[in-house]
């Protein structure tokens, strides 16, 4: 075929796409008129586009790999011993099972030995489980519990996982099965608990709590291992398969399941707490308490028997353990503890119990006297250990906290210094750490002011300034003050701390940052208040400026950001965007440039690194675990490696950003940036489009709500709650009582919408390991799948006014499913694509069925709809967000910054409702009979905080 | 940074500039890849996993490239070399590939049926490479996309970035590659 042709066919092709499918050859016949050629080519690429959905989806390595499976004899992998995985030297295989092989290894460039556990391939097919994975790990190693095992590292080299871990010397628990005596037992199962109690207030649930997964060292203490490993090897759940498996069912060991787990609902740390008393009842007793020949008998029993209580099987054992273990085996996940620490602290009642009673030594029964009498082999040391443990657990935890050395800031006392509304951010401590300067917008734009410590007067430095004045920072002798100001030309200033003479040193630079000596300022060319989520800056570099002289050299053109010179003057540290994975990493970098040493490297957003006074530790922010928090990682500066791993530094709020310390380390001062919104309420007029009288509050509080949407028959509002470390679905009454938690896991559920019959909620989720569309009955049951394997992010669910069907976005395109069928029934019907760069985003579903509103995303936004009975789009506002329908589908309400619109698809005509004073408005609903209108008021507040040691 | 990574950066940059013999080198370790893909599938319960593996494919880079060390203008142009060497590699492993015999046949057989892939949307590697060369006739554009996308296993947003075109435009134009190469290889 020739090129004219081609691009004739192609063009006609690419329109007759556009057509519903059903008019596609109609379409072609009528528009290629005459040519047949013409025609014959579309019609035969159209068909064979038909045909073509599957064609080509999987890459082609995956093909080639497939055959190769097929081909050849590829034996087992070759042993790993001898070789070498990054630092690791495998030396020897310790064991193996199901969730991988456990080498034993040496660490070269640390000289220590290591467990090595290799992940086996089915259990890192799925990246964002691993990268949960990885979290949870970190998370856990941070919290230095001494009976989590510590894990180095969590990665992958010449595509092998692994995780690098603490190499624990002892027996499992099953081993020591039979050898305990009841007191040996229950000190090592209240040390288990200790252990869940710690990761359960992180927000990490074990799963898989078994006599396996628990060491005992000879020194009495125990270690919990493979927290939740187990997660990684959840089958994913078959779309349109009967039974319990709509719910991914996690392969842990059958036979230590709670009934949640064992029947495939969601789990919560309670599950935890019931396994462990399986653990303990398997253990006291010397036999399971649910069991069976197959799989499904094991099951039953699990979700309806009764097992025979401790003190029939064993006459000798303690009536107290029969009541510990029927609260742990309640079935009934909200009668059983609550909490591991509920747990632990009867058993340590019992362990009081026996000690003081000569009666009950606390042995087990005669089953075999010899075995009550000898003692195993670990336990004479480890008896008076473990027990003082139990009872000195807090305080070793926070003395295992505090030994990497520096100060331990849980101590300090919290001090706001600024209360300003707005936002007060960029805080620098004078070296003396009497006085502090920050940047605020309290009068408009920000200018810069100087307080002193447990002042309340702001002295303005930078007044009358139309331009923006930000990140001031002391020179190290105190006398003078760099800052970034956006006055012509913008770039870095410096002038003396009384404000006087003000000079340019770099033009463009942002975040100036001082040598120790204060003869230079480094400075990069770009600059962020916060790291930013997305990558779409371009490098910054970093620049040496000497104050005096203001010649300039560039010291490092790769990306890097915010820099903090080290107090000996050797390195600078610095924060950027990695071309590759994660969001935001650190580095730091030699003052004569060079190589950069990498101080963070994962998925997480880490920036904002601050040296410490005496050289020792790389502060920096982190959302690692979960919120933004300040974290350090003992550093040398002279080299830039690390010496340790990073610990969390304990703040009371949950964003920190903009680190700076007195010259003595003993003074910190950052700030806490606060988000909250809530849901408020005016009479409406839908007629006059008028609102009547005052908002009123339906919510009042320090959380976030984001986008309420009001039920059906107007009683409830359903919608997502960001928490700490995951976001929730939460249901409230309309007058803001009786609030439900639809979902409490870790998981990231967003975008609830309901049902028009109000039965049911829709909502996109992540807890398939990737964003897909759920659905849950509006009692919290009936949690399902409906959306498999999308393309993309998907989200956005609507309802259909009728309740068949949903629509959704997965990447550019939006789809509607069939409610009532599997996703491997389902025949997808797509709305058309929009033109280049642009994008539907659809919010609301009108009550007539006919339309479709949302945002047209292109170089603005604004308000539009799909017509589908017309297939076209149709642009109505020229700005707005988050547009919801009236009753009578013709009119909308929406939203920007701080006021509420309504607008009207026929007129076109858009007037404003409603402005508040004092918040951004984030979404509006409004109630069936249009006489109330509901909206989110969204506020910030940025503050500025001291940690004090003195 | 592990010492292959280094490595195959500097062979990535020297089969850019022209020395063939790199791609020599280069091909062990993407044999290596394809190794370590392979178990998987003997390994695997369910294949539907791997239809995620553009994701794996563009760790496998990331992993192996030692960014610092790149002298590409861009991460768009490493994406498009590294598609191109993709290629190669893989008709080139799928040429070498001995034919089964008919007892292996029957084997194979049984086997994609125990893991539910329809051979229809798999295509063979060598027919499609050469509907492509024809598809670059007259449509230079989709050829690359396909070659990034399926040869490269890069993402629509990836490939976008890679050619500097929307990623609406990818999808549109992938859909049209993707009939045109169906047509072109049902017919033969």
């Amino acid at each position: 075929m020739d090129r004219e042709l081609w691009k004739q066919v192609d063009a006609l092709l690419e329109q007759a796409l556009e057509q519903p499918p059903e008019q596609r050859e109609a379409f072609v016949v009528a528009a290629s008129k005459d040519n047949a050629v013409l025609r014959d080519e579309v019609l035969s690429l159209l068909k064979a586009q038909s045909q073509a959905s599957q064609f080509m989806e999987r890459s082609a390595i995956n093909i080639a790999a497939q055959a190769l499976a097929h081909d050849s004899n590829i034996t087992t992998i070759a042993s790993l011993v001898g070789q070498e995985i990054e630092t690791y030297r495998i030396e020897k295989l310790l064991g193996a099972g199901g969730m991988g092989e456990v080498y034993l290894a040496r660490d070269t460039k640390l000289d220590r030995l290591v467990a090595l556990k290799i992940l086996p391939w089915h259990l890192v097919t799925d990246v964002d489980r691993l990268r949960r994975f990885q979290r949870e790990a970190r998370a856990l190693s941070s919290l230095n519990h001494p009976n989590l095992v510590t894990i180095y590292e969590v990665g992958e080299a010449k595509g092998v996982h692994f995780i690098a871990m603490e190499l624990v010397e002892g027996k499992t628990l099953s081993s020591l099965r039979d050898k305990l005596s009841l007191k040996e037992l229950l000190a090592i199962v209240a040390q288990v608990a200790e252990a869940l109690g710690a990761a359960h207030q992180s927000g990490i649930i074990h799963r898989d709590i078994k006599p396996d997964n628990v060491m005992v060292r000879p020194d009495g203490y125990v270690k919990v291992l493979d927290f939740g490993l187990v997660k990684l090897a959840e089958v994913e759940p078959v779309p349109g398969a009967p039974g319990n498996t709509q719910f991914g069912v996690a392969m842990g060991t059958l036979a230590y399941m709670s009934p949640e787990q064992a029947s495939g609902e969601l789990i919560d740390h309670r599950t935890d707490i019931w396994s462990l008393g399986v653990v303990l009842y398997e253990l006291a007793t010397g036999r399971k308490p649910f069991s069976g020949e197959t799989r499904q008998v094991t099951i039953n029993s699990i979700l309806s028997a009764q097992p025979e209580s401790a003190t029939t099987i064993d006459s000798n054992l303690p009536f107290e353990l029969d009541q510990i273990l029927n609260k742990a085996l309640e079935k009934d996940r909200e009668l059983r503890y609550q909490t591991a620490s509920d747990l632990r602290a009867d058993i340590r009642r019992l362990l009081r119990e026996i000690d003081s009673s000569p009666t009950a030594s606390g042995s087990r029964s005669g089953r075999s006297p010899v075995q009550r009498l000898a003692r195993p082999w670990w336990f004479w040391p480890a008896a008076a250990c473990a027990l003082i443990l139990l009872v000195a657990g807090l305080a070793s935890f926070f003395w295992l906290r505090a030994k990497p050395g520096g100060p331990d800031w849980s101590r300090a006392a919290h001090v706001q210094l600024t209360n300003h509304p707005g936002t007060e951010f960029f805080p620098s401590l004078a070296p003396d750490g009497k006085s502090f300067v920050y940047a605020s917008n309290e009068n408009g734009n920000f200018d810069l002011f100087v307080q002193r410590v447990g002042g309340k007067t702001a002295t303005p430095l930078t007044p009358d300034t139309p331009s923006d004045e930000i990140e001031p920072v002391f020179s190290p002798n105190g006398e003078r003050i760099a800052f970034r100001s956006t006055r012509e030309p913008a770039g870095v200033y410096v002038m003396e701390v009384g404000g006087e003479n003000v000079r340019l040193l770099v033009a463009g630079c942002h975040h100036p940052a001082w040598s120790p000596e204060g003869k230079e300022i480094v400075c990069s060319t770009a600059g962020h208040e916060e790291a930013p989520t997305t990558r779409n800056t371009r490098p910054s570099a970093l620049w040496i400026a000497n104050v005096e002289t203001g010649d300039k050299r560039i010291l490092c053109e790769n990306d890097a950001m915010q820099p903090s010179w080290s107090p000996n003057g050797d390195r600078i540290a610095f924060w950027f965007m990695p071309p590759s994975a994660g969001r935001s990493d650190i580095g730091t970098i030699s003052r004569s440039g060079g190589e950069i040493e990498v101080v963070t490297k994962d998925a997480s957003t880490n920036w904002n690194p601050v040296w410490s006074p005496d050289g020792k530790f790389l502060y920096f922010a982190s959302d690692r675990s979960g919120n933004m928090s300040f974290w350090r990682v003992a550093i040398d500066e002279n080299t830039g490696k690390l010496q340790g791993e990073a610990s969390v530094v304990s703040t009371p709020s949950t964003f920190n950003r903009h680190l700076s310390f007195s010259r003595n380390g003993r003074r910190m001062i950052y700030v806490q940036t606060d988000q909250r919104s809530n849901i408020q309420a005016i009479r409406f007029d839908a007629k006059a489009e008028k609102t009547v009288g005052e908002p009123f509050w339906i919510t009042r509080g320090d959380r976030q709500i984001v986008r309420p949407e009001l039920s059906p028959d107007g009683t409830r509002f359903v919608m997502r709650v960001p928490r700490r470390t995951q976001d929730d679905i939460v249901v409230v009454n309309r007058d803001g009582t009786n609030w439900r938690d639809l979902t409490n896991d870790k998981f990231f559920d967003r975008y609830p919408r309901w049902s028009p019959d109000g039965k049911r909620i829709a909502f996109t989720s992540d807890r398939s390991g990737r964003y897909e569309i759920w659905i849950l009955d509006a009692d919290a049951t009936n949690l399902r799948q409906l959306t498999f394997d999308s393309p993309g992010d998907t989200t956005f669910p609507l309802w259909s006014p009728d309740g068949t069907h949903i629509l959704f976005r997965s990447n550019y395109v939006n789809s509607i499913l069939d409610v009532n069928k599997t996703w491997t029934e389902q025949n997808l019907r797509s709305l058309p694509a929009l033109g280049r760069d642009e994008l539907f985003h659809a919010w609301d579903w009108s009550p007539d069925g006919k339309r479709v509103i949302g945002n047209l995303d292109g170089p603005s936004s604004v308000v539009g709809y799909y017509s589908f009975e017309t297939n076209q789009y149709e642009r109505v506002t020229e700005f707005g967000n988050g547009p919801m329908w009236l009753a009578d589908s013709t009119r909308f309400l929406f939203t920007l910054n701080n006021k509420a619109y309504i607008g009207d698809i026929k007129t076109k005509r858009v007037r404003e409702v409603f402005t508040s004073p004092e918040h951004e408005i984030r979404s509006v609903d409004v109630s069936r009979d249009g006489a109330m209108l509901y909206f989110t008021a969204y506020s910030s507040e940025s503050d500025i905080w001291l940690l004090d040691l003195e | 940074m592990e010492g292959g990574a280094h490595e195959l950066t500097q062979l990535l940059e020297a089969w850019s500039d022209g020395e063939e013999e790199a791609l020599e080198k280069l091909a062990p370790l993407v044999h290596a890849e394809l190794y370590r893909l392979a178990k998987r599938y003997m390994s695997r319960e369910r294949p539907d996993h791997l239809l995620q593996t553009s994701a794996l494919i563009n760790e496998a880079y990331v992993r192996l490239i030692d960014w610092k060390a790149v002298r590409w203008q861009n991460r768009a142009h490493f994406f498009g070399v590294a598609a191109q060497i993709m290629r190669r590699i893989l008709v080139d492993f799928a040429r070498r590939r001995p034919r089964a015999d008919k007892d292996a046949e029957a084997i194979r057989m049984s086997l994609d049926e125990a893991m539910t892939v329809s051979s229809e949307r798999d295509p063979d590697l060598l027919a499609l490479d050469e509907a492509l060369k024809s598809l670059a006739q007259v449509d230079e554009r989709k050829s690359r996309i396909v070659e990034m996308r399926f040869f490269g296993g890069l993402s629509v947003d990836e490939t976008a970035e890679a050619m500097r075109i929307s990623s609406i435009t990818v999808i549109r134009e992938w859909n049209k590659a993707k009939a045109w190469l169906y047509r072109e290889l049902s017919n033969n």
